[in-house]
């Protein structure tokens, strides 16, 4: 017999799926014409499969995605391997395998990694899983596995590139470009620790040994962040069906960053 | 630990046994246990959410040494409680 509870958690359950529409693959086509979004170098997507409720299954948004790129292009999906911080995560799980570790940034990430023609870059503190024509060039550049941000981690490509932003079903503070910035910045902030955790990167047959700095938690100011995006020529947001969408150019957002770093709204926690 | 060895000798009940253990552990809506039958989506009833599905199939992919088709297959096929248990049944273990 059903309790009180169940019987209430399953009708709001059923509200919840009467009240959700969902939504149907040309409309998320319609957005990406809407942010002008064609013939792109690097694509960065940042995404909440729940909160898409799209009727369509995952690979088949990653191939609309695919196809807004460019001959060259790479398409990249945050593939983290742990849900709050790296240090909590490398201590009991000191090897990071590219090929079996899964992602733990929501279902589509974990698509995008298990594709074939997917490959990943190495550091677990802020890997991706890369998509297209130059995937394995871009997987295959960080040398210096000490840092997840370093100048030549897949981040600091995307900045030099200058690639775009997307945000499928989440807003902007999904953007983990946000640490780059803190990075490039850390003589100021100092929110990156100088101990450094032991932890292996497994790719098939090969174990590479290595160690790797963390991010101290930091308290960063969105609503003045967001103010400072809407200020930006390349930033865009839609609200459609109730569902939230944003894009942004790499140099537009890591400007803002830098400015609510150098103005105090993004500090490190005491 | 003859791993493979007691996954071929695995039946739907002990799967559905591992599947419903790894829900009491992770799940965020404990109410919903009770109400689960092979019709539920884990994902729709609010027992588990991407990321923990994603976790529950991954821990079956190592407990019975199976590696599902996410990407081709609909996802229906894993999100469903009785089409999961029926997921690591037809897979030969690899």
């Amino acid at each position: 017999m059903l309790s009180l509870q169940q019987i209430k958690w399953g009708f709001s359950a059923q509200i919840n799926r009467l009240a959700a529409r969902e939504i149907d693959l040309p409309v998320l086509e319609g957005i990406l014409e809407d942010f002008r979004i064609t013939n792109e170098r690097l694509l960065v997507v940042y995404s909440s499969w729940e909160n898409l409720r799209l009727a369509a299954p995952p690979n088949q948004l990653i191939e609309l995605l695919r196809s807004r790129l460019a001959p060259e292009g790479c398409l990249a999906f945050p593939t983290a391997p742990f849900k709050d911080r790296l240090k909590d995560y490398l201590l009991p799980n000191p090897v990071f395998d590219l090929q079996r570790t899964p992602s733990c940034r929501g279902l589509l990430t974990e698509i995008a990694r298990r594709r074939k023609d997917s490959r990943r870059t190495p550091q677990p503190g802020c890997p991706y899983s890369l998509i297209g024509k130059s995937a394995g060039q871009y997987a295959e550049m960080q040398k210096d596995l000490t840092s997840p941000y370093s100048e030549d981690s897949f981040l600091a490509e995307v900045h030099r590139q200058n690639g775009l932003i997307l945000t499928l079903g989440v807003n902007f503070i999904w953007n983990s470009g946000v640490h780059y910035a803190e990075k490039k910045q850390d003589e100021k902030l100092r929110v990156f620790s100088k101990e450094r955790l032991p932890y292996s990167i497994k790719n098939g047959t090969t174990t590479i040994a290595t160690e790797s700095e963390y991010l101290h938690v930091c308290q960063r100011d969105w609503q003045f962040i967001h103010r400072a995006y809407r200020r930006r020529p390349s930033f865009s947001e839609i609200r459609r069906y109730g569902v939230d969408y944003s894009c942004v150019r790499e140099t537009d957002s890591f400007a803002v960053f830098t400015e609510a770093i150098d103005r105090g709204y993004i500090r490190k926690c005491e | 630990m003859n791993l493979l060895g007691d996954v071929k000798n695995m039946n739907s009940s002990e799967i559905r046994t591992e599947i419903i253990q790894f829900l009491k552990q992770n799940t965020k809506n404990a109410a919903a246990l009770t109400a689960v039958t092979d019709q539920t989506n884990l994902i729709e009833s609010g027992l588990l959410d991407s990321i923990d599905f994603i976790g529950l199939v991954s821990h079956l992919e190592m407990k019975f040494g199976v590696e599902f088709d996410l990407v081709e297959q609909p996802i229906e096929d894993f999100v469903v409680l009785g089409s999961l248990i029926r997921q690591v049944e037809g897979i030969q273990p690899c």
